[in-house]
């Protein structure tokens, strides 16, 4: 259907090496095009956040008194834990125990999204002015949220858990059971690699297992909802459900070592 | 101008597709906006243009996507010059074939990131794979009509035509306004 002369042919190979040659070099311009389009990105966020906040009143009004009623309980209970936990700072002491250095964290606001279906990534609002480095996990309150890819100097892009180019050392928290969880683009998650006699089961906890100290150890990352074989017979794999809505998450933080 | 105008539209998509279209996604796939005014472009505006529109575009797309290389830098322009080569041989005025040509692109283009993905030892589920293949392009395929409706009304002026009537109506509002305010 197409012909091409030879000088076309020239022309058209030379094109391609000149879009393959810009492609490789896209990583490297990124950071530069990230501090441009942080403030565009901010306004349709805030417009969608108004808008959703007038849609949804009465479903947040609801949600707000329930959420009363459930501060109240709940900080009942804390009055009765914070005797638990004097006891335990006391037994800790007296073992000895050395106490774990807690991790300080950013919190930065989402502005933006991943602009295709075949990865999972979100914008954040801070970057190297605000102490955020390349390779740092972004966790939220429920538990492990993704890692930071790339930093520039007022915006930063984390990669999520569901992105299959994401792989996060785990361990069951009943059994201690090790594996490697990866996204794969869906809702759930996958934790490969799993031997025959592992010992897992439905609704079992999964958290980071700290063993590459990418991440900090024990933050939630899901649970187990599905055990399954591999296709190759050679062990068994477990679907997990994150604890972390990261369709909906809007703030995160990040963890600085 | 007109290119200029859709330089603009493709900047203004790039911030929706990162922004709000999120809102709108189905099984949690989104159409690619972007691609979609590559057609559009590619099918409306010279050959030089096009090209370059579609370049900004990919390089726009790979900037904030998760991908480590720039693939759609790399597609976007190649499937600009094949709707070009395409629109020399054949006449892609009808909506249907638009329509088909913007299904088949949205396909290919989802067929090589996924299996760019998978090719570089990527877990990625048959059928998680299957439903953003098909139902990104379809949503892709339903964006480009709308885009196409509003390039022709674009077109045929009716959007100056709504402009210019919202005018009037404010002209009238305030030849009232200061008709019926006293006079000091």
């Amino acid at each position: 259907m197409f012909k091409f002369k030879n000088k076309n042919l020239i022309r058209i190979v030379s094109f391609c090496c000149l879009l393959l040659f810009l492609s490789g070099l896209i990583p490297s311009v990124r950071h530069n095009y990230l501090n441009v389009l942080k403030y565009p990105l901010l306004l349709p966020g805030f417009i969608g956040s108004e808008i959703k906040g007038i849609i949804f009143y009465h479903r947040n009004f609801i949600r707000y008194q329930a959420q009363i009623n459930e501060i109240d309980t709940l900080t009942q209970r804390l009055n009765a834990l914070g005797e638990t936990a004097l006891e335990n700072a006391r037994l800790q002491g007296l073992l000895s125990f050395k106490d774990q250095q807690p991790y300080k964290t950013v919190a930065a606001r989402v502005v933006g999204r991943c602009p295709d279906s075949w990865g999972s990534c979100m914008i954040l609002d801070k970057g190297n002015r605000s102490g955020i480095k390349r390779g740092m996990p972004v966790i939220t309150p429920l538990g492990l949220a993704g890692r930071i890819t790339e930093v520039s100097a007022i915006a930063a892009k984390a990669i999520l858990i569901n992105d299959p180019n994401l792989n996060v050392s785990a361990i069951v928290q009943r059994s201690r059971q090790e594996g490697l969880i990866s996204g794969t683009l869906g809702n759930d998650l996958i934790m490969r690699y799993l031997p025959e006699e592992a010992d897992i089961k439905l609704q079992d906890v999964v958290l980071t297992s700290g063993l590459n100290r990418a991440y900090p150890k024990g933050q939630v990352i899901g649970t187990v909802v599905e055990i399954g074989q591999e296709f190759s017979g050679l062990g068994r794999y477990a679907l997990i459900k994150p604890a972390v809505c990261l369709s909906c998450v809007e703030e995160v933080l990040v963890v600085i070592p | 101008m007109k290119n200029l105008a859709y330089a603009l539209y493709i900047v203004i998509s790039g911030i929706l597709q990162l922004t709000l279209l999120n809102y709108f996604s189905v099984f949690g796939v989104k159409p690619d906006l972007l691609l979609a005014l590559v057609i559009l472009v590619s099918l409306r505006s010279p050959a030089g243009w096009a090209v370059g529109l579609s370049l900004f575009a990919g390089i726009l797309k790979d900037i904030f996507s998760a991908s480590g290389f720039g693939i759609n830098t790399l597609l976007f322009p190649l499937w600009s010059i094949a709707i070009l080569n395409l629109n020399r041989k054949i006449n892609v005025e009808h909506d249907y074939l638009r329509l088909a040509l913007g299904f088949i692109i949205a396909f290919l283009q989802n067929m090589f990131c996924g299996l760019a993905l998978s090719y570089s030892g990527r877990f990625v589920p048959l059928g998680v794979f299957t439903r953003i293949l098909l139902l990104s392009s379809l949503y892709t395929t339903v964006t480009l009509f709308l885009f196409f409706r509003i390039d022709d009304a674009r077109k045929s002026g009716q959007f100056s035509r709504y402009f210019i009537s919202i005018r009037g109506w404010a002209k009238k509002k305030r030849s009232i306004f200061h008709k019926n305010t006293p006079q000091p």
